[in-house]
């Protein structure tokens, strides 16, 4: 590691190791949907480190993004996701490889799932996440999930050959109702433990959410561990 | 027979925070327990019964605890 990523990740060290720090830039993650929750999660990835992130959302930013998107902002309405974010991460600093797909993950299988370490998922729909689910089954990859409702978010990890999203929405592929109200704040607390669950997975590091999720509800401040 | 409701998420809302005690007929179901409550069983992602997954027409016994989680599919 040169004496550069050293200063880039001097106030890492210490929560995490030199070791650590290496093995997230040799690592890549790939991040499922670059609204609320990708946007945060990208962001968060960068500045711990991560060498190369694989995004992929079809949509442009619209006005009601606004709300509770990081990326989306008055200047960059009617870009696509993946372009804004990529743009802002090589601004960051060089040592985040940001490989932007603006398109359906269905779509780019190849590129997104062969080659990376874990996929996040950031969706914003019940279906989508059962293919996502079915795509990291396929592969043999860790899936971190996080998903946001009002004041309200569930947070969790499938790791190869689990069930949790299926046993979270049931099998059948029904969809939910359409634009779902979603604070910021929920958003980033959600994508922040996602984020944090990522790299202890990428430590080897083990987690009571290994398996397992957590329903989160703001309004109460209660944070339930759902033992399975 | 007395079962312990427990909701989360927006199932709270305008409801109970957490936990309830409810009596109900022998013999009921987590659905219609949930149904009773003003619950659409679309809305409905995860139900256990004492913290193990359990099936919306499973039997119900006196002391059980419930608790429903709504579908959160957003991002």
């Amino acid at each position: 590691m040169g004496s550069k990523t050293t200063n880039l990740f001097s106030r890492n060290l210490g929560s995490i190791t030199a070791d650590q720090q290496f093995i997230l830039q040799e690592a890549t993650v790939t991040v499922i949907g670059c609204g609320g929750l990708g946007g945060f999660v990208i962001e968060e990835l960068a500045r711990l480190g991560a060498g190369s992130l694989y995004i992929c959302d079809p949509d442009t930013f619209s006005t009601s993004n606004i709300n509770r998107q990081l990326y989306a902002l008055s200047e960059t309405l009617g870009q696509y996701k993946t372009e804004v974010a990529a743009k802002r991460i090589r601004l960051m600093h060089g040592r985040t490889a940001v490989l932007p797909l603006p398109t359906r993950f269905q779509e780019a299988k190849k590129q997104l799932f062969a080659n990376t370490d874990v996929v996040v998922d950031c969706l914003d729909n019940i279906e989508s996440r059962h293919e996502l689910a079915k795509l990291c089954g396929q592969h043999e990859l860790p899936l971190v999930h996080g998903a946001v409702r009002q004041w309200y978010g569930q947070v969790g990890v499938q790791l190869a050959g689990g069930t949790l999203i299926q046993d979270l929405y049931g099998s059948e592929r029904e969809q939910e109702q359409s634009a779902p109200s979603v604070l910021s704040c929920t958003v980033a607390l959600i994508a922040s433990i996602q984020v944090a669950e990522t790299a202890k997975l990428l430590f080897g590091m083990d987690s009571p959410l290994h398996n397992n999720w957590m329903s989160i509800d703001l309004r109460r401040m209660t944070f339930d561990m759902i033992a399975r | 027979m007395e079962i312990t409701i427990k909701l989360f998420a927006y199932f709270r809302d305008g409801r109970f925070k957490e936990a309830a005690s409810r009596f109900f007929d022998e013999g009921t179901t987590p659905r219609k327990v949930i149904t009773s409550l003003g619950i659409d069983s679309d809305d409905v992602g995860v139900i256990m019964v004492n913290n193990r997954h359990a099936d919306p027409d499973s039997c119900l016994q006196q002391d059980d605890v419930l608790a429903v989680f709504p579908k959160i599919g957003g991002g």
